[in-house]
């Protein structure tokens, strides 16, 4: 049995218990720490993997325990695929916390920052790789009540209103989860996904299942933050130090969608979303309509970090849609579009945090200029936009490539129109930005001096930039993951 | 030895290529910007007919050389081009004009040598999102808007392509690019993303409204590709395509149309652009061997005539920072040179004899003649009189003679002159030499140009073409305008969009915000005490629920029984009685608030730690036990 | 021509137009009297190209102005208001 499944969910919880216990004695440790135990995460997600490629699904009994008594962790390609895509995101965000923090985190949080951050990243795997639904309802908690406080960590004006909100909105999706979960738990008498998904069919007339199906459908629906239960979002975003945006934009909230996709996928079946109660199709419109509406939003902000949050709103709307949409090509856009957009949103949040910290600048107008101040910075940021606008050779387009292929498949044409005219908008509102950037004359003459970042921010933020365009090109490599996960999902 | 390297593709070359200007400077970058080109001109030359480059990404098979006689030409003249553009050039400090610039060639290059659907569009992109900078660099507003709306309306037909192409792939299971089968919706798609490449109206008003808006070096660059690329794209899957004649047609005199009311000279020449295109729009829509080759040639001598005659203005636009007809005149005492080299190109695009318009335009006209085309063939030969009377009469006329605006000038840099020298001189050379052209056509040419009929007509025609103008020279005097165009659509739109999203949407955004804020805050407050604001709740629907029957609307139902009726009275008593008690509690509510405790998350953590120290504990001793 | 006086200027400007003129007529001349070979009735006409030529700039620089006073043609700042 390859124990890499349960290594890489308790790397960032053991992490998470040294770092209080090194940070009481010397509190810049907490940092390796971090890093040491999101590397091991990624490391051992890379040969979890690995595994999933060459020998399948693999399971795995915590305790050694059978299930339904014990916890069961189970790891197919769509886990061990978001497992590759959280750690990742989550190292690079721990890196480039080293600095960041240092600045904008002074009085001696940096123990608790980090804690969080561990506690949040290895909420999230563990929610990835668990195989039993209310392990996946604590795990979310977990991951929740770390996010909570992260966002609130400033101590900033705004932030504990905007946690507030986050926590409150949140927590009902959580209840509802829980009330999900124990219909479903009351009427099958199990709570192991593959045990639910065999029983549930006996009971699919049951009112008691579809009450489980809308709770659940809701709560992570608030978790994904799908339009019009998205408003905690922009928010909580664009109050969390930049390391703790970047985490949820690129991770969080696709945690939330994976929920989504387990649930209607592997819980529920692709027959009964789909034919016998239609939570599919009514699902491609809430996300056409997060799409369109959230671009919408994007172009009429003046805050750089609210509009890359409503344009991150509207790109968990892609990953929805292609799910959704419940046809090989759509879904296969999806799933990659869950780790094509990590790639892009990562990036352009570090930008945004990156001219934070240099400057302070949050208005999109005062980005005058900058684009010779920080070439490296805004050259990422502009590689990272052209990928989420969905331009050749980038990464997005290849996922959106994908989406158009899907909606075109499942015969609903409207959704190709859809995703072009959200691409369109995308480029508005990331052209306006980028051309302020380049040439918009230069507002800070003399203020700023031409001086890159930190090597500890500049580092996460090109190998983001770079992922943008190597996967637009070497789309083989994240497809060999995205290909089985489809083919398991549909129940090839 | 040569053939033993193996080819390099030439838009690697200069994609590859312009990542390393940045890295030059000085006489350095100047000798790597010239010598760049006649690389990538000499592994042309060494580029076998075939096709190379297959690769399969994602189930889906791209082809990035499709090398044959079609695209070869196109290959070559973008070549040429891009030397002549970067001497043109070379004098520029920033390496940021010379980035794209080359970027451009190579995506054309890309685009021309495509053999799929996908490999197109994203050269297409590319050549989108590289020849953007060059109408930003010029640093003022009207270019940024120009700029923009040039991003936009390209994003906007790459839409269509690109639903055309992935709907052409449900279709048809593949997405080589070849002759698309007409009829069905993507035919349409694809054609109308070609036609905005092409310029073809009403699709064009992006190209009149960008590239005078250029930069001085940067418009020679933006004349020579993307309308050139879209003709070829049109010739690959549009061959033969009906519509296409008349559209190119119209196209034709349309651009002439336009030129007569501009005012901008560089706007003059791309109406002038548009209208030379619509030649070799209408060449692939007749799609005869002739009008192939036609359309092919023409694209050639184009891009050169035309980069010459943007060269001109850019000139004396780089020397007097003045563009408009209005504020130029009198320039010939002290830009002769100038003037000589802008006249061979305005002679050129009128297509006489000797230069090389003549030689292919007249294969485009001669193939309708041929086909019996008669309002074809009128509309051409109409737009030739206008081509002849703006860019070889009425631009120079005003620009350099006219009256004398008394503008201090003096003839622009070296190698300004330099790259305008060469690009006459091919002119005159194709025009005196055609077989040197006819013989990379794809299609053997059995078309004499010089005939002394053909040379006879085309002289009569220009030259009593000229004595109208000389009658009428006051007349088309430029006047400070600007011209409606179909661009008045999407700017309209525009603007009502942006203005969409600023007001009714941000508002509607900060409702939905605020009505989260409110149910959130409703939920807290209920959380509070909720046995009282139960109470509050059904005392104030009861006291609302009530004063719709009886409360103080006149001409309420029951107003008039309230008189009648006593319990009404003892109804509407106990209604304020509800209302004052929930005011109260309301009141009680509040007071209850007091401040809320955050405690330290530091304690949290700690209990957290503990809970998973638990975990951890247990976990061991599983595995221990 | 930079040394002459005015009305030497002005005889040379006449014996150019003139010399223009006979250009003129020798091409309409050629055009009745060489071998055509038109492809269609109309453009095999005598003089078919010089009229063409005098009556197309001249009809295209009224319509276009016509078309261009009274719809087409708007002050320079039309878009920015």
């Amino acid at each position: 049995m390859d124990d890499s499944i349960i290594l890489v969910v308790m790397t960032p919880f053991v992490g998470a218990y040294l770092s209080p216990l090194l940070g009481l004695w010397r509190e810049r440790l907490c940092h390796l720490v971090a890093v040491a135990a999101a590397l091991l995460s990624l490391f051992f997600s890379f040969r979890l993997a690995g595994s999933v490629l060459t020998s399948g699904t693999i399971r795995y009994w915590v305790g050694g325990w059978e299930p339904p008594w014990g916890i069961e962790l189970v790891v197919d390609p769509l886990s061990a695929f978001m497992c590759l895509t959280i750690s990742l995101v989550s190292l690079l965000a721990v890196i480039y916390s080293k600095n960041f923090i240092e600045k904008e985190l002074p009085g001696g949080k940096m123990t608790s920052y980090y804690t969080l951050i561990l506690l949040l990243i290895g909420g999230m795997l563990g929610v990835v790789v668990t195989g039993d639904l209310f392990n996946l309802f604590v795990l979310t908690e977990i991951f929740s009540v770390a996010a909570y406080a992260l966002v609130a960590i400033s101590g900033k004006r705004g932030s504990f209103i905007g946690s507030y909100r986050y926590l409150i909105l949140a927590s009902i999706g959580t209840s509802l989860i829980l009330l999900g979960t124990g219909y479903l738990y009351i009427i099958t008498g199990t709570l192991n996904m593959a045990d639910l998904s065999v029983r549930l069919p006996a009971f699919y007339d049951s009112w008691v299942v579809f009450g489980a199906l809308a709770f659940l459908l809701i709560g992570f629906g608030i978790k994904t933050a799908l339009f019009p239960l998205h408003t905690w979002l922009p928010g909580a975003y664009s109050i969390a130090p930049t390391p703790v945006t970047v985490i949820f934009s690129a991770a969080v909230s696709k945690v939330g969608g994976y929920s989504l996709i387990r649930v209607l996928f592997t819980i529920f079946g692709l027959e009964f979303i789909t034919d016998l109660v239609p939570v599919a199709p009514a699902l491609t419109w809430v996300a056409a309509a997060t799409i369109l509406v959230a671009s919408m939003f994007a172009i009429s902000q003046t805050s750089l970090m609210r509009m890359l949050a409503y344009s991150s709103v509207a790109h968990i709307g892609y990953v929805v849609l292609g799910v959704a949409l419940a046809v090989e090509m759509g879904m296969t856009g999806g799933i990659l579009h869950i780790f094509n957009h990590a790639l892009a949103t990562g990036c352009l949040f570090f930008c945004a945090g990156a001219v934070i910290y240099k400057t302070g600048i949050r208005r999109i107008d005062d980005l005058r200029g900058l684009g010779g101040k920080m070439p490296l910075t805004m050259a990422a940021f502009t590689l990272a936009a052209v990928s989420k606008v969905g331009i050749p050779p980038s990464a997005g387009f290849v996922s959106k490539f994908y989406l158009s292929l899907g909606a075109l498949e499942a015969g609903e044409w409207i959704f190709v129109i859809v995703i072009l005219l959200a691409s369109l908008m995308t480029a508005v509102f990331y052209l306006r930005v980028i051309n302020l950037i380049f040439f918009g004359g230069d507002k800070h003459e003399g203020k700023v001096q031409r001086d890159e970042l930190p090597l500890s921010m500049l580092v996460p933020i090109i190998i983001l930039a770079l992922g943008c365009a190597v996967f637009g090109i070497f789309v083989g490599i994240p497809l060999r993951l995205v290909e089985p996960a489809v083919m398991v999902l549909s129940g090839m | 030895m040569i053939e033993h390297i193996f080819p390099v593709h030439p838009a690697a070359i200069f994609i590859l290529g312009a990542l390393v200007i940045p890295l030059l400077k000085g006489r350095l970058k100047q000798i790597y910007l010239v010598t760049l080109p006649v690389v990538a001109f000499v592994n042309l030359l060494y580029l076998p007919h075939s096709v190379f480059w297959v690769h399969h990404i994602g189930g889906f098979e791209l082809i990035f050389g499709r090398v044959d006689s079609m695209s070869l030409p196109f290959g070559y003249i973008f070549i040429i081009m891009a030397f002549l553009g970067a001497l043109y050039a070379i004098h520029l400090k920033g390496s940021g004009e010379h980035v794209a610039a080359f970027i451009l060639v190579g995506a054309s290059l890309g685009a021309v040598f495509a053999g799929d659907y996908i490999s197109l569009y994203l050269f297409l992109a590319m050549m989108t999102f590289s020849s953007a900078p060059l109408i930003f660099y010029r640093r003022r507003k009207s270019a940024t808007g120009a700029g923009f709306r040039y991003i936009m309306f390209h994003l906007f037909g790459g839409s269509l392509l690109l639903a055309g192409i992935v709907l052409h792939y449900t279709f048809t299971g593949h997405t080589h690019f070849g002759p698309l089968e007409s009829g069905g919706l993507y035919f349409y798609l694809v054609m109308i993303g070609f036609l905005v490449k092409a310029a073809v109206p009403p699709f064009h008003a992006w190209l009149s409204d960008a590239y005078p808006e250029g930069t001085a070096t940067g418009s020679v660059f933006l004349s020579a590709f993307t309308t050139k690329v879209g003709v070829y794209v049109l010739i690959r899957a549009f061959a033969g395509a009906d519509i296409l004649i008349w559209l190119g047609a119209i196209m034709a005199v349309y651009g002439v149309v336009y030129a007569v009311i501009e005012n901008d000279g560089r706007r003059l020449l791309a109406y002038h652009i548009i209208s030379q295109v619509g030649y070799m729009v209408a060449g692939v829509g007749m799609g005869t061997q002739m009008a192939i080759n036609g359309a092919i040639a023409h694209a050639f001598c184009h891009i050169l005539y035309k980069a010459l005659l943007f060269m001109g203005p850019g000139a004396v636009l780089y020397v007097t920072g003045k563009e408009k007809l209005t504020e130029l005149g009198g320039l010939y005492k002290t830009m002769p040179i100038t003037l000589i080299l802008f006249m061979v190109g305005g002679l050129s695009i009128s297509a006489v004899p000797l230069f090389n318009g003549f030689v292919s335009k007249s294969m485009i006209v001669a193939a309708a003649g041929l086909q019996g085309e008669a309002a074809v063939y009128i509309l051409l030969v109409l737009a030739s009189v206008g081509t002849f009377l703006h860019t070889c009469l009425k631009l120079p006329y005003y620009t350099f003679f006219a009256r004398d605006a008394g503008i201090e000038a003096q003839e622009p840099p070296r190698n300004m002159l330099m790259s305008m020298g060469i690009t006459a001189f091919l002119c005159l050379f194709i025009g005196i030499y055609p077989a040197i052209l006819y013989n990379i056509l794809p299609y053997p040419v059995d078309f004499v140009p010089y005939t002394i009929e053909k040379v006879v007509e085309k002289i009569a025609l220009l030259s009593f073409t000229f004595l109208g103008f000389w009658l009428l020279k006051d007349k088309i005097a430029g006047q400070p305008t600007i011209s409606l165009d179909t661009d008045w659509f999407y700017r309209k739109a525009g603007t009502a969009f942006m203005w969409f999203c600023r007001n009714p949407a941000l508002a509607f955004a900060g409702w939905v915000d605020m009505t989260f804020a409110r149910l959130a805050g409703g939920f807290l407050w209920f959380c509070r005490n909720p046995a009282s604001a139960l109470a509050t709740g059904v005392d104030s629907m009861f006291a609302f629920v009530v004063r719709i029957f009886v409360g103080r609307q006149r001409h309420s139902p029951l107003r008039a029984l309230k008189s009648v009726v006593g319990w009404m009275d003892r109804l509407s008593l106990a209604a304020e009685e509800a209302a004052k008690r929930r005011a109260q509690r309301e009141k009680m509510a509040a007071l209850a608030q007091g401040e809320v405790d955050v405690r330290g998350i530091d304690s949290a953590l700690f209990l957290v730690a503990l809970m998973l120290a638990l975990f951890l504990l247990y976990l061991a001793v599983k595995y221990l036990w | 021509m930079r040394y002459l006086n005015n009305s030497e200027k002005k005889r040379i400007v006449r014996y150019r137009k003139h010399l223009f003129y006979l250009g003129l007529l020798l091409l309409a001349l050629l055009e009745i009297f060489i071998p055509r070979d038109p492809y269609f009735w109309f453009d095999g006409l005598p003089v078919f190209y010089s009229v063409f030529g005098l009556l197309g700039c001249i009809l295209t620089i009224i319509i276009c102005k016509t078309l261009g006073r009274y719809w087409l043609m708007k002050s320079e700042d039309y878009y920015e208001e």
